[in-house]
């Protein structure tokens, strides 16, 4: 009954969150633009978008570029474990709120050890340098999406092609003849989410000192959501932003949908079975990564050690800084964590059961909101769930008072990526299993639960450990969205004090945040491989033993 | 399955509704409310400086939106004008002094601006670097009684400098490298009568007192948010009884200690009503013991019968 009832608020959280803000903008918009005029971009706009697409389009190359090392790592890597590692080195960046990468370079630039002086040599120092430094930031913020698109691409068929190409040409010309174009549509899928995740990055470009659209953005929002300014209007403001992440969301689409059914297939995938090549190559990619994943950290642990500081007392200093923010955080991480967990498995279960017409209109609904939620800025999601809950009533004791509107807002970010979990935990189990179990007579949700369990625990865990660090380490929806009495947002805090500069204790406690996020990064793909391991190490087994039976059982 | 379903949404509903609590207002002593979000006239967009006319009591604010607005006692707008330049950034610290001259830490340009109580552009000094006399991040000036410029600046620096009458450069002090006197962030520098200079050493959480040559006498202050501790302290202004009144970015509210650092009473909470404080970032005294309490995210100013 629990399961049931987890379903139906799963459905219910993603609803509030993403389908009654959505509706209520559709309803604003529905008198048109307030003048066409007002929609003309001009003068300093148009220049600060310009930028903004530059700057997006070159984190798309660079964060390929930096990819390229774990990609190789992948590829080659003798044994699960070097995966496993590489998974949780990849993951642990994007958990990390976007400002720490910003301030890291900001740091760096502005050092006056080895570090700053080599790259004033190159003039990221300078004043006109800051798209540069920003550009920089946001590819080392979001280096693991080329790199696990790349990687799952090349694992699932590329590595074939480049087998085959292999018998007839050297390696290089196998690589670029027979695998790239195998993973060209991945490869183009990771530039347009990388470029749609910068279009709407708003905390890097202020603290490396440029200034792009979504950071233009940033105030509006804000004065909009004291004095009531309907979303529409900032809608329509939004609409270049708008129409580019669209765009670039049609151009990702082919490529993550091949790379979604690759991996359904699972072919040619052996984590650890097949020996592998590994060597001195692999692990300088293997370190290579490691340096691209810690290099925030390097940075500033290289700042604390220029400052002498006993690092027992400053922990001990921040732990009281922050203790308001830092309860406040967890508590919402949890709630997120638990709506994270309840999506998914709506998900997940709608497409155990049998469906209904009505059912997979539903489902088109949720999902379709979740996805333009996930995608449109995060100050317009945030402000369209302040039009709703800021008024008298429940709704605003609601809002006043509690945590529920914030956790909202963080379920309109990312509840797309929880409901994508479930539905590729879905997708995992095997069909046969499914219908031997109907013919059994399964029909509730906790027998079918049991029955799929191998196979759905672990995205679904998965689901709920990323909304949890992914709420950690949002901004730009908890700043409008936190309320005045439940103590504040860490992550908003140490943003807050990221722009005047260098602050030992914002680096003390930016890397009291970055440890677990990297620990829960590692426990999940430590515990999904090893999931995984198992499973197929046990399906291998029946495998083994159906083939001695022979194919109708008899043996022999 | 029933009581696992029970306890389940107790523990949501604790997690959800027992976390948050009604902090006390102190509504009884503000006097009076100026401004409201907003961009028009009388409006602001995250205030974050304050300055008292010692001439006629009239009240100056800076805000967000590079906008200088001039308030009459009760509050009224008069007139108001913006800074030549605001795409780096908008100024932190402004203060009169005994000419009625209004300067201006144009933070993010690395200058001081003057100018008269209209508008008026007078003079302005001052260029980004790290050698003597140039600034990265101004945020606050004073004057001591023979009437040396003191400017405070973070961002690299983090100290304070000495200028002459005639703006020439003195000395420094504070910086990184002063073992117990260096400062990180100071935000805020004030004399008292006997002729030290008080500093809110901002990323330290404490306040510290300097001789005119930059020797450091005293400090006070440790970061948390109990009864007498701080949290980004972003200012201080002297009482006439010689102690200190803090304003507490961190902790949204306003503490006073005495002259030996001895915690003695606060004011405010986290909220939005009148009484309350979101961020405040300055407080300054106007005529009649009322402080005026930048309420920087509340977008308002709170005078407060201290």
């Amino acid at each position: 009954m629990m399961l049931r009832a987890m379903r139906w608020v799963g459905w219910m959280i993603l609803a509030a969150a993403t389908v009654a803000p959505l509706a209520m903008l559709f309803f604003d918009l529905r008198g048109g633009p307030p003048a066409w005029s007002e929609l003309r971009v001009g003068g300093r706009l148009a220049g600060i978008l310009l930028r903004t697409v530059v700057i997006a389009a070159a984190a798309g190359v660079l964060a390929t570029g930096l990819s390229l090392p774990a990609l190789y790592a992948a590829a080659h890597a003798r044994g699960e474990r070097v995966r496993v590692l590489l998974f949780g080195m990849a993951a642990a960046p994007l958990l990390s709120p976007a400002c720490v990468f910003g301030y890291s370079w900001m740091l760096a630039a502005s050092q006056r050890g080895r570090l700053g002086r080599l790259l004033s040599l190159v003039g990221f120092n300078d004043d006109n340098a800051g798209p540069a430094r920003a550009a920089v930031a946001l590819a080392t913020w979001l280096w693991p999406i080329p790199a696990m698109l790349l990687a799952t691409s090349y694992l699932h068929g590329g590595r074939a092609a480049y087998r085959m190409a292999r018998l007839d040409a050297g390696a290089v010309s196998a690589f670029v003849r027979g695998a790239l174009p195998a993973m060209a549509g991945a490869a183009a899928a990771a530039f347009a989410i990388v470029f749609v995740l910068s279009m709407n990055e708003s905390t890097i470009a202020p603290l490396v000192l440029t200034r792009t659209w979504p950071a233009e953005m940033a105030p509006e929002v804000l004065d909009s959501a004291m004095y009531g300014s309907p979303a529409a209007a900032l809608a329509w403001k939004s609409w270049p932003v708008v129409g580019l992440v669209g765009v670039a969301a049609l151009v990702a689409w082919p490529g993550l949908r091949r790379v979604w059914d690759s991996v359904e297939q699972e072919t040619a995938l052996d984590l650890g079975g097949a020996a592998l090549s590994g060597g001195g190559g692999t692990a300088l990619a293997v370190a290579v990564t490691a340096l691209i994943a810690l290099a925030p950290i390097c940075i500033f642990v290289s700042e604390l050690y220029s400052a002498r500081i006993s690092l027992g007392e400053a922990i001990h200093r921040v732990w009281t800084l922050y203790g308001a923010e830092r309860r406040a955080s967890l508590i919402v991480a949890g709630l997120a964590g638990m709506a994270g967990m309840a999506i998914a498995w709506s998900t997940c279960d709608l497409r155990l059961g049998r469906e209904r017409s009505i059912g997979r209109v539903f489902r088109a609904v949720l999902l379709g909101s979740a996805l333009l939620s996930a995608l449109l800025p995060a100050e317009l999601m945030a402000q369209l769930l302040v039009q709703l809950f800021n008024r008298r009533g429940i709704a605003g004791r609601l809002y006043d008072d509690t945590p529920v509107v914030w956790v909202l807002g963080i379920v309109a970010r990312y509840g797309f990526f929880a409901a994508a979990m479930g539905w590729y935990a879905a997708r995992r189990v095997p069909v046969e299993v499914l219908r031997q179990a109907r013919i059994d007579g399964v029909n509730d949700a906790g027998a079918g639960f049991a029955v799929a369990r191998p196979w759905v625990i672990w995205p679904i865990v998965a689901a709920a450990i990323l909304m949890a660090c992914l709420s950690l380490s949002e901004v730009a929806a908890s700043l409008v969205l936190i309320p005045p009495r439940f103590g504040g947002s860490l992550a908003v805090a140490l943003d807050n004090q990221m722009h005047y500069g260098r602050n030992l204790d914002v680096i003390v406690t930016t890397l009291m945040l970055l440890v677990p996020l990297a620990v829960f990064a590692m426990g999940l793909a430590i515990g999904w491989g090893g999931a995984e391991a198992r499973r197929r190490k046990g399906a291998a087994g029946v495998v083994a033993a159906g083939n001695e039976r022979g194919p109708l059982g008899s043996g022999g | 399955m029933v009581g696992r379903v029970v306890v389940a949404i107790g523990l949501l509903a604790g997690l959800v509704g027992g976390c948050s609590h009604e902090p006390p207002t102190d509504e009884s002593r503000v006097v009076v409310v100026i401004g409201e979000t907003g961009l028009g006239n009388g409006q602001f967009s995250y205030p974050r400086c304050v300055a008292v006319s010692p001439i006629d009591g009239r009240v100056f604010i800076c805000d967000k939106t590079a906008r200088i607005q001039r308030f009459d006692t009760e509050g009224h707008f008069e007139t108001g004008w913006r800074m030549p330049a605001w795409e780096n950034g908008k100024p932190t610290g402004m203060a009169f002094d005994k000419e009625g001259r209004l300067w201006v830490a144009d933070t993010h340009y690395a200058r001081v601006m003057v100018y008269d109580r209209d508008g008026k552009e007078l003079f302005q000094f001052g260029s980004r670097g790290e050698g003597p006399g140039q600034f990265i991040f101004p945020t606050c000036i004073a004057w001591d009684n023979d009437g040396n410029i003191y400017v405070g600046e973070y961002g690299g620096n983090d100290r304070i400098n000495k200028f002459s009458k005639d703006r020439k450069w003195l000395l420094s002090f504070g910086g990184r490298d002063a073992g117990e006197a260096s400062l990180e962030r100071p935000t805020q520098i004030k004399f008292d009568p006997a002729g030290f200079l008080w500093v809110s050493d901002g990323c330290h959480h404490r306040i510290c007192k300097f001789s005119l040559d930059g020797k450091l006498l005293a400090s006070f202050g440790k970061p948390g948010n109990g009864p007498g501790e701080l949290s980004y302290p972003y200012d201080l202004e002297k009482t006439k009884s010689g102690g200190v009144i803090v304003t507490e970015h961190g902790n949204n509210r306003v503490s006073e200690f005495d002259s030996q650092g001895k915690f003695l009473r606060s004011w405010g909470s986290p909220g939005r009503e009148n009484g309350q404080l979101m961020q405040p970032w300055k407080a300054e005294f106007g005529r009649d013991g009322i402080l005026y309490v930048v309420d920087a995210w509340n977008n308002r100013i709170q005078a407060v019968r201290w």
